[in-house]
């Protein structure tokens, strides 16, 4: 009987492996564009699908309700920043995705390369991304290896967890690529949602005998109200805080967002599907709400982040426990399989090729190849060791992401940027970033990631003034637009370059 | 070339910019502060109930936007660009 919760989270494993090989039939996937961008074949509710569970990590189930347990409502900043992420998709990925149908790009790095006309700026992007990247898929494939321990109750240990989840993604990853990442997130989305909102409602019913949440926040009205408001229980999230942490995710594109917006079969599909990306994001209140119930029911928890889980095991019936497993699982490995594929895309096309010269032939019968030593030499013994530093390197990463945002804007809205700018700024804004995350942590409260901008955006504007632009050709195949077009009354996708003709 | 900054050019352009940063501003500092209080709505933290509203608020801001300007993002503007050309 102990272990059903097992059984539910391991048929999971399978159900996926068998969605994601069969996503991939009917395609080409010894190209890169048949692994890497899935044809750029899939509708707009895969598409919603795909980049909200995308969004959606561990975080969703083990983290989120860790911080509402030891902070409280700061918690709820990770909800308007994933809306104002769905904004930036909205806005963004319809002209990426243009881009990419035009001039045949698959990933960032690539736009990068062309439009500055810099393989040296776009192979740099694409290692100082993919730190980002693989330390997200590091810690997604550890949350993933932990659920399988805590659901066999110690019988799978965490190695063998993080080998069971990578040997599974790599199945169907290898056999279906992007499609396979699209099909199965479909799935996940569609089952994180429903776990996530009927562990919610029973948690609230076990402990407040209903559905209505106000005994719960009364009594942490009366109890600790530091939970209710900002900074929080812990102190540690003033409104400068608040603002810049969702200022700087607003303001970073992962390479496995552009990716993902790559596959969708039009722009329309992409724009209809992100338009309705925020109400994906429901998913977290009612897993908040579970961390609240755990002030209360775990108050000595040592894992905060284990809360629900924990909750889930010692009182929740077997079938709902297996389920979150599955639930908790789904969000680990949907947000990790985007980072892999698109590490192994972008070291394919963005560094491997210029390198070492490959024809697009080879290179799209390399790439999908490329998952295994990703997964081999660096996710799995880095999962296993666990190194405490780990998620410094994720800090890392995100502000290296961070600081390319002004290389999009070069991309989409400044013809003057040049290579040399983009570079000057990308290094300088990367230092402070770093410098300030570690050594002077966030002077003031604000995020050193927009600190690293202060430094970027001018160094960023500066040099690229001082600095040759790209090409006339080049940016003419970027920016010319005629104002006599329709699209200029098109909104936001004619208004990146409504410029006369050149 | 014209090398300047690509800001819109049509009233419309302008209303979408302005819409999408007032959603911005529903999320973060100093809006963020009238609604940190400690008091219940609906049975929840009025910071929760906040952010619930910026979901809702952030959707019909984009569904707004779709139809004031009517771009779906199937006018690619790089093939407007070609057609204008040939037209010239």
């Amino acid at each position: 009987m102990q272990y059903i919760p097992f059984v539910i989270t391991a048929a999971y494993l399978v159900v996926a492996v068998v969605i994601g090989v069969s996503a991939g039939r009917g395609h080409n996937m010894r190209t890169v564009e048949g692994w890497g961008v899935g044809s750029r074949s899939m509708g707009p509710v895969v598409v919603y699908l795909l980049v909200a569970a995308g969004g959606v990590s561990a975080y969703t189930f083990m983290g989120s309700p860790g911080w509402a347990h030891d902070k409280g409502v700061p918690a709820l900043y990770v909800v308007v920043y994933l809306a104002f992420m769905a904004l930036v998709a909205w806005y963004i990925g319809p002209k990426v995705w243009n881009f990419g149908r035009r001039f045949g790009h698959a990933t960032q790095s690539t736009t990068i390369t062309d439009r500055y006309e810099s393989p040296l700026l776009g192979g740099l992007t694409s290692l100082v991304v993919s730190v980002g990247g693989l330390a997200y898929a590091v810690l997604q494939t550890i949350g993933s290896a932990y659920i399988l321990n805590v659901m066999s109750f110690g019988l799978v240990p965490t190695w063998a967890g993080v080998l069971i989840t990578l040997a599974v993604i790599s199945i169907y990853l290898f056999r279906s690529g992007l499609r396979a990442i699209g099909f199965t997130n479909a799935f996940q989305g569609a089952l994180m949602f429903v776990v996530a909102w009927m562990v919610g409602l029973w948690a609230m019913n076990w402990f407040t005998g209903g559905f209505d949440a106000t005994p719960i926040f009364e009594r942490l009205q009366q109890e600790a109200p530091e939970f209710l408001t900002l900074p929080g229980a812990l102190g540690d999230m003033n409104y400068a805080f608040w603002t810049t942490s969702i200022l700087i995710s607003f303001f970073s594109i992962w390479q496995s967002h552009w990716v993902s917006w790559m596959g969708a079969k039009s722009a329309r599909s992409l724009k209809q599907a992100t338009t309705y990306l925020p109400l994906y994001y429901l998913v977290l209140i009612p897993m908040i709400i579970v961390g609240f119930i755990g002030v209360f029911e775990y108050t000595d928890i040592a894992a905060s982040d284990q809360v629900a889980i924990q909750m889930a095991v010692d009182n929740m019936p077997v079938i709902i426990a297996g389920l979150l497993g599955a639930g908790t699982l789904a969000a680990s490995m949907s947000s990790s399989e985007p980072n892999i594929h698109a590490t192994a895309l972008t070291y394919s096309k963005d560094i491997l090729q210029p390198v070492f010269k490959l024809s697009d032939e080879r290179t799209g019968r390399l790439t999908r190849w490329l998952i295994f030593p990703i997964m081999g030499l660096i996710i799995a013994p880095i999962s296993i060791m666990e190194p405490a530093s780990l998620v410094y390197i994720l800090l890392i990463g995100y502000g290296f992401t961070g600081q390319a945002f002004p290389i999009m804007v070069g991309i989409f809205f400044w013809p003057r940027a040049t290579k040399t700018g983009a570079l000057i700024g990308l290094a300088a804004g990367s230092i402070v970033t770093i410098l300030f995350s570690f050594v002077f942590a966030h002077p003031l409260g604000i995020h050193a990631g927009i600190w690293g901008f202060a430094v970027n955006i001018p160094c960023f504007i500066v040099f690229s003034l001082l600095t040759k632009p790209a090409s006339q050709e080049t940016l003419a195949r970027y920016f010319t637009t005629s104002r006599k077009t329709k699209t200029t009354d098109a909104g936001p996708a004619a208004d990146a370059g409504p410029a006369p003709t050149a | 070339m014209d090398m300047s900054f690509r800001a819109p050019t049509t009233a419309k352009g302008w209303i979408s910019i302005g819409i999408i940063v007032l959603v911005l501003l529903s999320g973060i500092w100093p809006v963020i502060a009238l609604f940190d209080a400690n008091t219940l709505a609906f049975g929840l933290p009025l910071l929760m109930v906040w952010s619930i509203a910026v979901l809702f608020i952030t959707t019909a801001a984009m569904v707004v936007i779709n139809r004031i300007t009517g771009d779906m993002g199937d006018v690619d503007p790089l093939d407007a660009a070609a057609d204008a050309g040939e037209e010239a």
